[in-house]
């Protein structure tokens, strides 16, 4: 075994218990040992041989294993995945320890990729990412000196660089060509297993995050954000920032401890001004500032989503207008449209939007309002009156409604932590949430809000919709996605009306960086970048492909549109070519390596002095062995290299 | 191409992680990690296929060489300029392989010592030559053969130090003898004895007179040759002890640069400088067998020529028994 290959195999063993240390199954002091042993498997390699060293080891792992079993067996199923885990890299730390120089570490290699399948059901954070990336050249070149090594021959150290650098490349290469495959390959990406929840790892069915006409605050699956475009927002008149972020699709003021629903009788203590037919569309008093036509794409459609400050509603015709039911929230509902979607057409409709703050009040009886103060007992626990008192901490007891509201809504956005469903550290319940214990998505932050509106007898409610950030290049449309489906609250306000207030923290919505520090900006688009494989869906795939066959044009446009950068492109990119066959141009890796040897040896070359007089010289000379050996196979090979014999 | 059994042992991991991708429900990390498994496994198929492309092996100085004993022998690998890693070779002879060597990183040229595997004696066709390579992961193993032309010819084990020691006597004896008996060569006159000189070309006669020892010198060389008659019609025992110790005079005869003469049935030929080659005589060592008892007799020759298997072959004998 050459030094190179140990460190390989002690590499891959330690990115083994990183992969199990991400995914934050296992406890720290249950892994430190295991990194040491690992990281000093290199020290114990001539204790290997001796009896005493081995008895004590395998006593060792007796006992830890029996340690493990009666930890499964006592600690019931809940810690069943972290004893599996340390079990499986413990397996590797064992092999590593009592590899024999004769022994090919099979094994070592199955069993370390196992675990780097395994883990990535439980981390596919960023950091899991670049720990495979390490951990694929590692893996690669590991296997390639495992190939090379066998009991007659120590690999040189020479011939360990070389494959080294061969193993770099051809990781490169792979890497390369599973991207393709992973972008190119056709493959059903809904498809169910033929075992589903029986699996250990598997927490729950996953679910892909869309609109909803139901907020349930419980345990979450863990849930993937799709790119699938869910409506096109193309600005008809008006410029981009007088459209509106919140699209609202359904409204939710009835509430118990386990979720928000539509009050199925909200209709008797209405508050929004009502939508009237007129010629063939739906209007409400108020003077248009931006007018937008929606596009919508999927094939089921249950409401036509519109922003709050909506005065006109026009489905086109061949879109059976007759089928938009508005709601008495100012909601559109639209009933009875599933078709396939290639018999359907594509869904359009126009939305006119007025200017802020021209809402008609509507003065009802004081009962009405009620509906949007109740609350359900359970919801004022210890921790919604704690948070409560904590954001209100500071503010003037007679500050008005909406500064309290104001408030509220900054605590939770600044203090509570932003968690997807099924992410670790995610809330299972509200009281968790509000406890700052777990963190949690917008539903938890509007829920949390509107709880201690409700204890303050502030009337609220929840909407659930769109947030509709994503610009497409010309600012011309909003492209919203399923991802971008998003709840959020909506506060009566006696003089104004209903108006928006979103608490969820802006910078953890999509497209919001904030002022972010050169590495923060890189780790976000790292994040980014690693969640569009991680959320990779039909959708991308088609957008890639039609990226990938638009990109010869784009690339002529772009000549086209900023010649000065792109010649610095095509500048940059032959300074690089030309660089790397500099690079190359040096002397070979043989003389190199030759006058590495030289200078190991401590000897200097003489003028006129061939390889093979200093090679004699070097026997008269006080050269220690193992240089002297290395001098020499140096030597064979500069010769080999010269005269090619 | 042929799997390793670390290739088998990989393709059942890569089965069983594709049997885990269809019973479990589709994740894309999965499908990510199934995708660099699978492009791994096809890139090293064809890297295995490419490592070994254009390699071509060859053997350099293959001669004769003695039985039971392991000859070096060079072997060139020639490739391009590109790098190849983890080149093998391997002989098959006489329907048995047999490893040669390796060369860990080829680039254009290589020429590495080998050794011939220890054969007993006889003329072996070799089947080919092979150069083999596994790398880079060691799933596959793929096979070039080049034939080779030449034969595998292993000549008679020499009577080794030991043994010329144990029956240095008769070597000494029969050296002395064929000298002194040197067939051919008549005597054109005589010298003064050097230390060393066998005693049966001490002249008597003139060394009595001179008072002082003289040797006879023989016509037409600078050094005495050694001439020899073996009839093969004999046990194969017998046979392979006389073969042994002709080889053993062949090879004196070679470095001391005098000619041999060997007359046995169907052969009557001389080597050394000016006539056949010792190559060629270890050549027909190496082949040669015994012939029934019925077989012609080998052809006449002087009285002089030593005569295998002679009282020589029969006293080692029996001391090798004794």
């Amino acid at each position: 075994m050459s030094s190179t290959y140990r460190s390989s195999l002690v590499l891959l063993v330690l990115l083994n218990v990183v992969f199990i240390h991400i995914t934050g199954a296992v406890e720290l002091v249950w892994l430190l040992p295991l990194y040491i042993l690992t990281a000093t498997a290199v020290f114990t390699r001539p204790l290997r041989d001796n009896k005493i060293y081995r008895l004590i080891w395998n006593l060792g792992v007796l006992a830890t294993f029996t340690v493990l079993v009666i930890d499964a067996s006592t600690s019931g199923i809940a810690h069943l995945l972290e004893d599996g885990l340390i079990l499986a890299v413990f397996c590797q730390v064992h092999l590593l320890n009592v590899l024999q120089k004769d022994q090919k570490p099979d094994l070592l290699f199955f069993n370390s990729f196992l675990i780097a399948l395994v883990t990535s059901f439980f981390s596919q954070d960023l950091i899991y990412s670049l720990a495979f990336l390490v951990y694929a050249l590692v893996f690669l070149v590991s296997i390639q000196l495992s190939n090379l090594s066998d009991q007659q021959h120590e690999i040189r150290t020479q011939v360990a660089n070389a494959v080294l650098r061969d193993g770099i490349k051809r990781a490169v290469i792979v890497m390369g060509l599973t991207a393709m495959v992973f972008m190119f390959c056709p493959r059903d990406f809904d498809r169910e297993g033929l075992v589903r929840d029986q699996m250990l790892w598997n927490r729950g069915p996953q679910q892909t995050a869309d609109f909803s006409e139901e907020v349930r605050l419980g345990r979450s699956a863990q849930t993937t954000l799709s790119n699938r475009v869910a409506m096109e927002i193309h600005i008809l008149q008006g410029a981009p920032h007088e459209i509106p972020q919140h699209w609202r699709g359904a409204t939710l003021s009835m509430q118990n401890s386990q979720r928000w629903y539509v009050d199925s009788a909200q209709d008797y203590h209405e508050l929004d001004e009502r939508w009237r037919p007129t010629s063939g569309k739906w209007q409400r008093q108020g003077e248009m500032r931006s007018r937008v036509r929606v596009e919508y794409q999927k094939t089921e459609v249950r409401r036509l989503f519109n922003p709050l400050g909506s005065i006109e509603l026009k489905v086109h015709p061949q879109n059976h207008p007759e089928l938009a039911v508005p709601q008495s929230d100012g909601t559109v509902r639209y009933s009875g449209f599933n078709f396939p979607s290639k018999e359907r057409p594509l869904l359009s409709y126009e939305v006119s939007i007025k200017e802020p703050n021209q809402q008609k009040v509507i003065t009802r009886h004081p009962f009405q309002l009620e509906q949007y103060r109740r609350q359900d007992p359970k919801m004022e626990s210890a921790a919604a009156t704690e948070l409560l008192s904590k954001a209100l901490t500071g503010l003037d007891p007679k500050a008005s409604e909406g500064e309290l509201v104001e408030r509220c809504r900054w605590y939770l956005s600044t203090s509570l932590d932003y968690l997807l469903p099924g992410e670790r550290g995610s809330a299972e319940n509200l009281s968790e949430f509000m406890s700052g214990e777990a963190g949690g998505h917008c539903e938890y932050f509007a829920s949390a809000l509107a709880v201690i509106l409700r204890m303050r007898r502030i009337p609220c409610r929840m909407v659930t919709g769109y947030l509709a950030e994503e610009w497409n290049e010309d600012f011309s449309a909003l492209i919203v996605r399923d991802k971008h489906a998003h709840a959020w609250l909506e506060v009566h306000d006696s003089e104004t009306g209903w108006y928006t207030v979103d608490p969820s923290p802006p910078a953890a919505l999509e497209g919001d960086n904030g002022d972010q520090s050169n590495l923060a900006a890189i780790l976000a688009a790292l994040e980014e970048w690693w969640k569009g494989v991680t959320q990779f869906d039909a959708d991308s795939q088609g957008a890639f492909t039609v990226w990938l066959v638009n990109l010869p044009g784009n690339i002529l446009a772009e000549f086209r549109l900023r010649p000065l950068r792109a010649c610095g492109w095509v500048l940059l990119v032959l300074t690089i070519i030309y660089l790397r066959r500099r690079l190359r141009g040096g002397p070979p890796p043989e003389l190199r390596e030759y006058l590495r040897a030289l200078r190991r040896a401590g000897l200097e070359r003489r003028v006129e002095e061939t390889p093979r007089e200093l090679l004699a010289r070097a026997l008269t000379e006080e050269v220690r062995p193992e240089e002297m050996e290395l001098l020499a196979s140096a030597t064979a090979a500069h010769e080999t290299l010269r005269y090619r014999k | 191409m042929r799997p390793t059994a670390f290739g088998i042992k990989a393709l059942t991991f890569y089965l069983t992680i594709i049997a885990a991708y269809f019973v479990s429900p589709y994740t894309n990390l999965f499908f990510l990690l199934l995708s660099f498994l699978s492009t791994l496994l096809l890139l090293s198929l064809f890297s295995t296929f490419r490592n070994l492309g254009r390699v071509q092996g060859e053997l350099t100085g293959l001669s004769p060489y003695p039985a039971e004993s392991m000859a070096r022998v060079r072997l060139k690998l020639t490739g391009d300029q590109r790098k190849r890693f983890n080149i093998q070779a391997s002989l098959r002879v006489a329907g048995r392989r047999h490893a040669l060597g390796r060369v860990e990183v080829l680039q254009g040229e290589a020429q590495i010592d080998v050794q011939l595997p220890a054969l007993s004696r006889g003329a072996y066709s070799i089947d080919y030559l092979e150069i083999h390579s596994n790398y880079p992961l060691g799933l596959l193993r793929r096979y070039r053969r080049s034939d080779c032309e030449t034969k595998l010819l292993v000549h008679p084990r020499p009577l080794d130090d030991a043994g010329t020691q144990q029956g240095g006597g008769v070597l000494d004896e029969v050296i002395g003898e064929v000298l002194s008996n040197s067939g051919d060569m008549g005597p054109s006159g005589v010298r003064d004895y050097q230390a060393g000189d066998p005693l049966k070309l001490i002249h008597w006669r003139a060394s009595a007179r001179r008072r002082e020892l003289v040797v006879k010198e023989l016509e037409g060389h600078s050094a005495p040759g050694i001439e020899l008659q073996l009839d093969r019609r004999c046990a194969a025992d017998k046979l392979e002890r006389c073969l042994s110790l002709i080889t053993t005079l062949a090879i004196h005869a070679r470095d001391g640069k005098r000619p041999l003469a060997l007359h046995t049935q169907g052969l009557s030929q001389t080597y050394g400088e000016g006539h056949a080659s010792f190559a060629e005589l270890l050549a027909f060592l190496a082949e040669t067998s015994s012939l029934p008892t019925k077989a012609p007799a080998p052809p006449p020759v002087a009285p002089t020529v030593i005569r295998l298997p002679g009282r020589h072959m029969d006293r080692e004998l029996q001391e090798l028994e004794a």
